[in-house]
């Protein structure tokens, strides 16, 4: 039996609050700039939320003059989605309706509206579901009522003709993660030699903005937006949410090849793993994130010492930080001390469901260019968070390979391993 | 696939039984599931039918009041058959170390119950009755329970059905349509037959139905109107009724072959091989797929179970794609279709045919696709298996299609077939 192919990322798509280009979004991530801001929508101004890494008024109505269709009609994220794929397909030199390209994205979970049950309350305060059941065309344009999780995904299947099949994914925070690994997988089994991977989310409404400040989860103070999200240091407060996209083409190496692709870095590797810790926390030890990062290692065919940078979930929050330093720390060993670790977050906010997509593309750009980004606002490190976590400025080093990290919400972790691009064939 | 993958293990929750053993006895008579949906009055709803399961009860399987409110009813039902399914597999109903048993469910939305909302939404209103966001934020939010941010999420309930099992391993919630299924049983194989798990759960579980859950299934499928007691939703019949939802789980329990039989585990039937398709003639290309995909060349199949969920125009496509499939009506397998009987299951569908499959292979009997007597007017627009014990297929086709056009096929075939 012949071995699996190996896969290779040839297009890179995203919108995010810095910028709906990945030259955008990689110059400002290594000039460390970030785009957490100010809510710029006046009805959120008592919101205990403040500041998150929205998609700018401007950036959106450029996406709704490309999709003039689908702006009318669907969710914020679908039209996320939509960007991203168009660009990661460009990217990639691929033409719409491609019939062997598949589509796996990580969605979020449904968005409820306020107004959808305030409108249907009677006078006593009970929800009529009678006047509720004959009255749906009312219904919210974004409401779960009228959108599955798997809306994006198939929006995006359908606008570009991709044929392959669609798969949506839906584990929290490792959503899109885990849609680039099953992407991955569905590659190396043969069932397609093309896949358009990655993860869309908004939860920029009332009831998603107050949600993580109900868990005890959300940054709320009053600090500045662009320090708000301090991934490590010890006056970290808490996750700030995020929205936008972040898709990839992953293609059979031998089908890029033979298209004459250009080739970023090879995606060597996934895994999963559960916690089955707490639903409401991380296993403080971090032996599920571990046992996703060594899976990857492995899946990939990878050492500890022979990678050099984890993009790290890094959410900003107590918990997570030090469980996925202790995770790292048991994973690497003695390599741990050598090793890059730098979160994402503080450049666009927590991308929920879709955070693993834009991530990961940061980490192929990683390898690709040899370069890492810093970790902003981290000025006071957490002594229990003891790594070298890029603080300060953009390092440029060699990077022959990275892992990046997700885990979401109720213990699912997810590890991809990217390392440089094959040689050429032909070639050392 | 570098090694067979089995199912050792099949669990079913239904409109029609609580376990597998039930469901197929129903299934043997004249019921269907449907009836007037009970969980609230949706009198205003066009459909007001559902094939709605029994109440799962939280406390028999070990769940606290607190998390099974997180769980909900659709993670509970997959706890219920994913441990109907490891106990017919002989396997431990709580693994002591579950880093190398992989779960991956398809699952729908959790819609909120709009009471979990109302005392917030309430307070909310403005002057003139609308949302009034500064009424929400000022206070309002915290009438919502703090953990209920975690019951909409479907991925944590499924985490703590996980962490009951004490799985750890490889896992993926997909979601929401019928396809969703057939991509958590792909990848559960996947894992297996690579060595990742040395065993998997792959399974779903469907959607309650709930009032903001009913709008969407208005918009996604052409639904059966009315609360009738006509048969409702009748499969490949020329005025098929439309589309019933359906409520339950499945859960089948995967293994490498070698290893089942080597500890003596009784082997239900191999995953000979999958496909997944969209856009045009998808139908068509999934199955083929799937039927070339084992290592033995193309599969004959006895059997078609297809997505078959009782609306007309999908039906009508699913029968031109069976005579582009099987051109000579002298080599063309029957058809079984369930969503007649169970109602349309979602992202569990394809489990719980897989589940029946297991059950026709075992008895050598298809249920009949309809109601006893619904729809004896007219000929069905395929050839529908005859009821009761017939020609034993030994190897089933399984399609599902998603809410729009994302098809999969799975192709069973009978244990002892190498």
């Amino acid at each position: 039996m012949s071995a699996p192919p190996r896969v290779v990322v040839t297009g890179l798509g995203m919108a995010t609050a810095l910028g709906l280009s990945v030259a955008e979004n990689w110059d400002k991530a290594r000039r460390g700039e970030t785009g957490i801001r100010r809510l710029p929508d006046p009805a959120d101004a008592r919101s205990p939320i403040q500041a998150a890494g929205a998609v700018s008024a401007a950036d959106r109505e450029r996406i709704a003059r490309a999709f003039p269709e689908a702006a009318a009609a669907e969710e914020r994220r679908t039209l996320f989605a939509l960007w991203a794929a168009a660009a990661a397909l460009h990217d990639a030199g691929l033409p719409a309706g491609h019939t062997r390209c598949g589509v796996a994205l990580g969605a979020g979970l449904g968005v409820t509206r306020m107004e959808d049950i305030t409108r249907w309350l009677d006078p006593a305060g009970a929800f009529d579901t009678v006047r509720f059941g004959a009255e749906l065309d009312r219904l919210h344009p974004e409401s779960s009522g009228r959108h599955g999780h798997d809306r994006a995904a198939t929006c995006v299947a359908a606008r570009f003709g991709l044929d392959g099949g669609t798969a949506t994914v839906t584990t929290a925070c490792a959503s899109a993660t885990q849609a680039i690994g099953s992407a991955w997988r569905a590659i190396r089994r043969g069932d397609t030699p093309v896949m358009l991977a990655g993860g869309a989310d908004s939860m920029i409404h009332p009831l998603g903005l107050v949600n993580f400040v109900l868990l005890g989860a959300a940054a709320t103070g009053g600090d500045d937006p662009a320090t708000l999200c301090r991934p490590f240091d010890r006056r970290r407060g808490g996750l700030v949410m995020g929205e936008g996209a972040g898709v990839v083409v992953l293609e059979d190496e031998r089908h890029a090849r033979d298209r004459g692709a250009t080739v970023y870095a090879e995606l060597a590797g996934y895994a999963s793993s559960m916690d089955a810790y707490r639903a409401t926390a991380p296993d403080p030890e971090g032996r599920g994130a571990a046992a996703a990062m060594r899976g990857a290692l492995a899946a990939a065919g990878l050492a500890p010492d022979a990678v050099d940078y984890v993009n790290a979930h890094g959410t900003g929050t107590k918990l997570n930080d030090v469980a996925e330093t202790i995770a790292i720390r048991s994973v690497f060993g003695p390599c741990a001390a050598r090793l890059a670790v730098s979160s994402s977050k503080p450049l666009f906010g927590h991308l929920l469901a879709a955070c693993g997509g834009p991530e990961f593309i940061l980490t192929v750009l990683s390898v690709a260019e040899d370069t890492v980004h810093p970790t902003l606002n981290l000025t006071r490190p957490d002594p229990k968070c003891d790594l070298d976590y890029v603080s300060g400025a953009t390092r440029h080093q060699p990077v022959r390979a990275a892992l990046s990290n997700s885990f979401g919400f109720g213990g699912q972790n997810a590890c991809l391993a990217v390392r440089k691009r094959p040689p050429a064939e032909g070639g050392s | 696939m570098s090694e067979r993958v089995v199912i050792t293990g099949a669990g079913l929750v239904t409109a029609l039984g609580g376990d597998r053993a039930a469901t197929w006895t129903a299934l043997g008579g004249d019921r269907s599931g449907a009836a007037p949906v009970t969980g609230f009055d949706a009198r205003g709803f066009a459909c007001r039918r559902a094939a709605q399961a029994a109440a799962p009860d939280a406390g028999a399987l070990g769940v606290s009041p607190r998390d099974a409110y997180i769980m909900g009813r659709s993670n509970l039902w997959f706890l219920q058959a994913a441990r109907a399914a490891l106990a017919e597999a002989g396997l431990p109903a709580a693994f002591a170390d579950g880093t190398d048993v992989g779960c991956f469910a398809a699952l729908g939305m959790i819609d909120p119950l709009p009471d979990d909302l109302r005392a917030a939404a309430a307070r909310s209103r403005g002057p003139d009755g609308a949302f009034d966001p500064d009424r929400f934020y000022a206070d309002a939010y915290r009438e919502i329970y703090p953990l209920w941010p975690l019951a909409i999420l479907n991925n944590v309930g499924f985490c703590m059905a996980a962490t009951c099992l004490g799985i750890r391993g490889e896992n993926a919630v997909f979601a929401s349509g019928a396809d969703a299924g057939a991509a958590a049983l792909i990848e559960a194989a996947d894992v297996v037959s690579a060595g990742r798990a040395a065993v998997a759960l792959a399974g779903g579980a469907a959607e309650a139905v709930t009032p903001l859950g009913l709008a969407r299934w208005h918009r996604q499928a052409s639904l059966c109107p009315g609360d009738g007691p006509e048969p409702a939703c009748r499969p490949f019949h020329p005025v098929s009724g439309g589309v019933i939802p359906g409520e339950g789980a499945a859960v089948l329990v995967l293994e490498q072959e070698t290893a089942a039989r080597a500890r003596g585990a009784k082997i239900l039937a191999v995953v000979a091989g999958w496909g997944c398709a969209g856009g045009e003639s998808a139908v068509v290309r999934a199955a083929e797929q799937a039927l070339t995909a084992g290592a033995g060349g193309s599969l004959a199949v006895d059997l078609w179970i297809p997505h078959g969920e009782g609306a007309t125009a999908r039906d009508a496509d699913e029968a031109a794609a069976y005579r582009r499939l099987w051109p000579r009506p002298d080599a063309a397998p029957p058809v079984a279709a369930f969503k007649g009987r169970l109602g349309h299951l979602g992202p569990a569908a394809l489990a719980a045919d897989a589940a029946l499959a297991v059950e026709i292979i075992r008895t050598g009997c298809v249920p009949a696709a309809w109601p006893d007597g619904a729809g004896a007017d007219a000929a069905p627009r395929l050839p529908l298996a005859a009821a009761g014990p017939g020609a034993a297929p030994r190897t089933l086709l399984l399609g599902v299609r998603g809410w729009t056009d994302a098809v999969a096929a799975v192709a069973l075939a009978a244990g002892e077939t190498s």
